[in-house]
C-alpha cells in the first residue's frame, strides 16, 4: 500500500508547487544527460577565452589595502555599478 | 562588460596587475553607500581622484595610504589604461614610505544595510549566460555584434542553509520525485534565467513568471551519496500574451546533483538550461534581433575570492531571499 501511495502523494506535492501558473509548456523537447553535458561545455568559458581571470582581483578594499602596504605596491581598483566578476 | 574585453584582456596591463599592483574589483552601487570606514575611504578616494556624478564608477590607482595616483573610466581603451598605469607607478614611487607602506588600521563593523555576505552553511553556485545557436541540428556557440557579448557571462546563486536542506530528498528511494523549493526554483527563474551576456539586465518581475516547473527525482542511493537529477522548465514573458510580451524566456532545464549524507552538503550541483529569449532592456541593447537561443549552467562555486562576489540581484536582500 505504501508502494502505491507514495508516488501519488509525491505527483500531488510536485502538483501543488505549480498551482497558479499558466498550463503552457515550453515547445522544445526535454533536456537529456547527453544534452545537458555538450550544453554545459558550451556555455562554461573556456581555458583562455577571459585573459581577465588570470589577474589575481581581490573583492575587499580593506584586505587589498592591507597587502598593497605589507607589498609596497600602489592598487588598481576597477569599480563598476554591477560588481566586475558578477555582473554579466 | 566592456572593460574585461579591452584593458583587462591586454598582455601588459595583465602582467602589471599580476606584478606591479594589487588588483582589487568593486561593486559601487554599495560602495558608494556604505557608512562605514570602507565608504568612507572609496568615496574621499573619489573625490581626491576628480570623480564626479551620480556613479563613481572606474578605474583607480592610488597608494595604500588613500593618495590618488590617477583614475579614468573603464571604457577607455587598452593603450589609454596602460599609459595612466605606468605613469602611476612613476609617482607611486616618489611618495614616501609612509603612504606606500602604511599600517592599515582594522575596518570596523562594515555597514549592514550595504553589505553582503555568503549565506553561512548554504551554497553559492557560479552561474554563466552564454548566447548559443543552432548548426546542422547542434548547439553551438552564437555571435553577435555586441562587444563582448558572445562570451559567458557570469554571476552566483546563493542558497542558504535551511533551503540546501529542502533540497534533500525527504525519501531516499530510488523513483522518488519532489518539487524543488520554491524558494530555489523562483530565485533561479527571476534572478538567474536572464540574458546578462551584454551587462546588466532588467530582472523578471513576479508576475513575469507564467510558469515554473522544476522537480528533482532521486536516480541513486547509497550509504555514501544521494544522486538526484533536476528536471525543468520554466516561462516568463513581461506579458501573459507571448505577442505582447517585449522581453521573455522559455526554457528547459536539466541537473544533476549529489548530496552526501555524512557531510550533510552537495558536492555537484550540475545545472543547465536552454530555450529562446527576445527582447532588452535599454542598459542592455542591442540585444540580437527576434526570438534567439540562450544557455545557462550552474555549478558549484570553488574557494577563490572571486567566487564570494554578491549575485547581481541581491541588492534587494529581502526579494532575493523570497521575504518581501
Amino acid at each position: 500500500m505504501r508502494r502505491v501511495l507514495f508516488p501519488l502523494v509525491a505527483a500531488a506535492l510536485v502538483a501543488a508547487a505549480h498551482v497558479g501558473f499558466e498550463r503552457a509548456t515550453v515547445a522544445a523537447p526535454p533536456l537529456s544527460g547527453d544534452d545537458a553535458v555538450k550544453l554545459r561545455a558550451l556555455i562554461r568559458p573556456i581555458e583562455g577565452e577571459d585573459p581577465f581571470d588570470t589577474i589575481p582581483w581581490e573583492t575587499s578594499l580593506w584586505e587589498a589595502r592591507k597587502k598593497a602596504a605589507a607589498a609596497g605596491k600602489p592598487i588598481l581598483l576597477w569599480e563598476m555599478d554591477g560588481h566586475p566578476l558578477g555582473c554579466g | 562588460m566592456v572593460g574585461r574585453a579591452s584593458a583587462f584582456a591586454d598582455p601588459e596591463i595583465i602582467k602589471m596587475c599580476q606584478e606591479q599592483f594589487v588588483p582589487v574589483t568593486g561593486d559601487d552601487w554599495y560602495q558608494r553607500r556604505r557608512k562605514d570606514k570602507e565608504g568612507e575611504f572609496f568615496r574621499k578616494l573619489a573625490q581626491d581622484s576628480g570623480k564626479q556624478g551620480h556613479t563613481l564608477q572606474g578605474i583607480y590607482l592610488f597608494a595604500p595610504d588613500g593618495t590618488a595616483l590617477a583614475y579614468k573610466n573603464a571604457g577607455h581603451s587598452a593603450d589609454f589604461i596602460r599609459d595612466m598605469m605606468k605613469q602611476a607607478l612613476v609617482k607611486f614611487g616618489r611618495l614616501p614610505e609612509a603612504a606606500r607602506k602604511p599600517a592599515i588600521p582594522d575596518p570596523g563593523e562594515p555597514d549592514a544595510n550595504y553589505h553582503r555576505a555568503p549565506p553561512e552553511g548554504g551554497l553559492i553556485l557560479k552561474a554563466y549566460t552564454r548566447i548559443l545557436d543552432l548548426k546542422e541540428g547542434e548547439y553551438c556557440k552564437g555571435t553577435c555584434k555586441a562587444l563582448g557579448g558572445e562570451k559567458a557571462a557570469r554571476d552566483h546563486v546563493w542558497i542558504t542553509k535551511d533551503e540546501t536542506k529542502a533540497l534533500v530528498p525527504a525519501k531516499v528511494e530510488v523513483g522518488f520525485r519532489y518539487p524543488v523549493p520554491a524558494a530555489v526554483a523562483t530565485r533561479l527563474a527571476r534572478f538567474h534565467l536572464l540574458d546578462n551576456t551584454r551587462g546588466e539586465p532588467q530582472l523578471w518581475k513576479a508576475e513575469h513568471v507564467r510558469a515554473r516547473r522544476m522537480s528533482l527525482v532521486v536516480t541513486g542511493a547509497t550509504a555514501d551519496a544521494v544522486e538526484l537529477r533536476l528536471e525543468g522548465e520554466v516561462i516568463l514573458r513581461t506579458d501573459a500574451d507571448p505577442a505582447k510580451a517585449e522581453r521573455g524566456y522559455e526554457a528547459r532545464l536539466f541537473g544533476s546533483l549529489r548530496y552526501r549524507p555524512a557531510k550533510g552538503t552537495f558536492d555537484r550541483f550540475d545545472l543547465v538550461a536552454v530555450g529562446t529569449h527576445w527582447g532588452e532592456h535599454w542598459d542592455t541593447a542591442p540585444a540580437r534581433p527576434g526570438r534567439t537561443l540562450l544557455g545557462h549552467s550552474f555549478e558549484l562555486a570553488a574557494d577563490r575570492a572571486g567566487d564570494r562576489v554578491a549575485p547581481q540581484a541581491i541588492r534587494s536582500r529581502d526579494e532575493y531571499y523570497g521575504q518581501k
